[in-house]
């Protein structure tokens, strides 16, 4: 009879279990929550893959653009680039026409051609010599340019004691910063890019016509992609025919 | 009504001889430069030759130039006329200008100020003139037509007055080539003068045609002196604690922003250039030193901007921590204009404003040079068209796209600050130079510069640089680009240019 009975309420356990076994569990949350302990009735969320956000980029039209993540370099923080002066004059030129503040700091030698033919002079700021603390320079531009191509003449490794200022001061601006020649710990966007081969050139005849670099891009958003970017006139002309329309 | 100037006709004239009605001209190198009335009913004139007067007058009293005895005998008039009024300032002996705003206030009315003046002048034979406008130019010509110019009503005035009555007045120190370019092309007022553009004047005729149009257009900015002290330009704090932190030196630079753009407005003038001075005292050794440093802007300056600045130099200056503490700050607005048209600040957009910030910024602790901005100019080289001109100075953005025989893209992108000597050599170890047909000597072979050596894979025509062919003088140039493998079997490209029968390297493609 007690046997019944212990079954019987073991049995009837056993279904309020089974059948009520949901809102026992929420129950018994409610009580854990109840208690405090930081520990909430909600039952844990199942994360996927942080997407990440590329509204916060420098928007660069062109090869280059579409290979970087995003579109191009990101705001408010920290990337890294191969000192290809062709590049970069390319890229400073297509950021200026697009209506952005450009400032490149310690590179003398730069030569602006680009930004003369289908870039905007009144945006580019040239600062050949950034002084004994270019770093504090940089923070200093962060605040109001949209782009920062900083040179380093030596190879620098730049100590995690002096990035860490630096780091401050360009997440509270608003400009993407690029280093060339400088390393940091761990950049957002890292590219390499190499000239590779010139085309248009005979024995004798023709001139320039097209650059080939080859890049890589390595970033924490993606995988390591590369990609043999063209410079030459065909690639502005084609700019030059969107603005028109 | 700002000024009264009395003219005394022919002084030179009447401080030379007792008899008024005498007849007497002044001589100046053989030549009349000053007669009275008598004298010019003889029929002389101003500008005749000694000789000719003689022949026309045996009996003409003809005495030497001498400023000094003019001064002279002026200075009686003047301290006359001093009982009478303040701020009496002497142009020349013969032209007196007052304060006239001042005078009318003391006397309380026009008239009575005027009669004042006259009965203080007169002196028995000699003529007084009196005429009263806004601008010292503009009274001096006014009382030589005996006018008084109603307050605004100058370039009404001036339309009238006749290039020849201006060249008269020697005060005005006016060019008589100029004026006889000036009438030769059929301008015969002051009115004809105003109506041409200002920088057109100044650009035929320089200083010379600036002069002109000031008078013109009645912009004689020179005010008669008064006796109350001039009001100081410059604004001088002096903190009651020497400022050592930056947060002191930023509400320093707000007071002195405020103060010195309260009285720019008072002014109704604009500022384009500030003079930031400070005096650093060495805590230890007491010794103090100034340091001041020019802001140049393109645009006028407004209270936000002026204090932004100070506090920027300041704390440029403070951050390097070498000078001391501050104990004065001096700020000088160098640079004043008249407002134009009424507009005192510039709107600015956000994104521009804060751009122009940081670059300001990074100019107040490294220095107005430090921030450049390309300037373009018309060239065929991708290095002759850019050049960097300090932030804040005009930039020269003319479209240069369509400049015949430029170098088309892609452009090189780097540049030696000293474009290097190489040799170009054919497969025989020939050098391979640029005749004077513009063509190649041989084939390129290697490129050889320092201790590097290239094989040259491929090369563009030559262009020549046709530069200044009036000059036979001028150096000829060729151009040509050049691609070449290095040992390690990486492609250079280069822009070469030749030059002083040398190859050098231009540009790179790097």
């Amino acid at each position: 009879m007690i046997w019944e009975a212990v079954q019987g309420v073991a049995f009837k356990l056993s279904n309020m279990l089974t059948i009520d076994k949901r809102a026992t569990v929420t129950q018994l949350r409610a009580q854990m929550a109840a208690v405090g302990g930081g520990y909430s009735a909600e039952p844990a969320v199942e994360t996927s893959v942080v997407q990440p956000d590329y509204s916060n980029t420098l928007p660069i039209s062109g090869e280059l653009g579409e290979i970087l993540p995003g579109g191009g370099f990101p705001r408010m923080a920290v990337s890294e680039i191969d000192p290809c002066g062709m590049l970069i004059a390319d890229t400073l030129a297509r950021a200026s026409a697009a209506g952005h503040y450009v400032a490149v700091v310690g590179w003398p030698e730069l030569l602006l051609a680009d930004v003369l033919d289908h870039g905007d002079v009144h945006r580019v700021f040239v600062i050949p010599d950034g002084g004994a603390d270019p770093l504090h320079t940089i923070g200093v531009l962060a605040e109001g340019m949209d782009l920062i191509i900083f040179r380093s003449a030596r190879d620098w490794q730049i100590s995690p004691t002096r990035v860490r200022p630096l780091l401050a001061k360009v997440r509270a601006g608003c400009a993407a910063v690029v280093l060339s020649g400088a390393h940091i710990p761990s950049p957002a966007v890292r590219v390499s890019a190499t000239p590779r081969a010139f085309s248009g050139l005979g024995p004798g005849h023709g001139r320039i016509r097209g650059i080939d670099i080859a890049i890589t891009v390595r970033s924490k958003q993606q995988p390591p992609r590369t990609h043999t970017l063209t410079l030459g006139e065909d690639t502005h002309h084609t700019l030059q025919l969107q603005h028109a329309n | 009504m700002a000024v009264a100037c009395l003219w005394f006709p022919d002084w030179p004239a009447h401080a030379a001889t007792d008899d008024p009605f005498a007849p007497c001209a002044i001589v100046k190198n053989h030549e009349i430069i000053v007669l009275n009335n008598a004298a010019r009913h003889l029929g002389l004139r101003r500008g005749m030759r000694e000789r000719h007067a003689k022949s026309i007058a045996p009996h003409v009293t003809l005495c030497p130039h001498d400023p000094q005895r003019d001064a002279r005998l002026f200075d009686a008039v003047a301290e006359s006329l001093d009982a009478v009024a303040a701020g009496v300032e002497i142009i020349r002996p013969g032209l007196v200008v007052v304060a006239w705003d001042a005078l009318v206030k003391f006397y309380r009315a026009e008239d009575t100020a005027m009669e004042k003046l006259l009965t203080a002048a007169s002196t028995p034979g000699v003529d007084t003139c009196i005429g009263v406008a806004d601008e010292v130019s503009t009274a001096i010509l006014s009382a030589r037509h005996g006018r008084i110019v109603p307050s605004g009503e100058s370039r009404a005035f001036l339309a009238g007055i006749s290039l020849r009555h201006a060249a008269a007045e020697e005060s005005f120190d006016l060019c008589p080539d100029t004026l006889a370019t000036l009438q030769d092309a059929g301008l015969t007022t002051l009115g004809d003068v105003a109506a041409l553009t200002p920088t057109a004047m100044m650009t035929r005729f320089g200083m010379r045609g600036a002069r002109i149009v000031d008078i013109a257009l009645g912009r004689d900015t020179r005010r008669v002196a008064p006796a109350l002290p001039a009001e100081e330009r410059a604004v001088r704090i002096v903190p009651a604690e020497p400022i050592t932190r930056v947060d002191e030196a930023a509400f320093c630079a707000r007071q002195v922003g405020a103060e010195l753009a309260a009285w720019l407005r008072a002014q109704s003038v604009v500022c384009r250039r500030l003079k930031i001075s400070v005096e650093f005292t060495d805590p230890t050794s007491g010794e103090a030193q100034w340091c001041s440093r020019t802001w140049h802007t393109h645009m006028a300056v407004d209270e936000k901007m002026i204090a932004e600045r100070i506090r920027w130099q300041l704390d440029g200056w403070l951050s390097s921590g070498t000078r001391g503490v501050i104990t004065v700050v001096e700020v000088d607005p160098v640079e004043c204009v008249i407002a134009p048209d009424g507009e005192l600040w510039d709107a600015g957009k956000a994104r521009e404003e804060a751009a122009r910030s940081a670059a300001v910024r990074v100019q107040a602790h490294l220095g107005a040079g430090a921030v450049l901005q390309p300037s373009v100019h018309g060239g065929v080289s991708p290095t002759e068209r850019v050049t960097l001109l300090p932030y804040g100075d005009a930039v020269c953005a003319e479209d240069t796209r369509a400049w015949p025989g430029r170098l088309t893209a892609p452009h090189p992108a780097h540049v030696g600050s000293a474009p290097p000597e190489v040799t170009l050599r054919d497969a025989a170890g020939r050098a391979v130079i640029v005749t004077a047909g513009v063509v190649l000597s041989g084939t390129p072979h290697t490129v050889k510069w320092g201790h590097s050596c290239y094989t040259v894979e491929g090369w563009s025509a030559l262009w020549p640089a046709e530069e200044h062919w009036w000059d036979s003088s001028a150096p000829r140039m060729a151009r040509m680009q050049l691609v070449a493998r290095d040992e390690r079997g990486m492609s250079h490209a280069w822009l070469m240019v030749w030059r002083d029968r040398q190859w050098h390297l231009e540009a790179a493609y790097a």
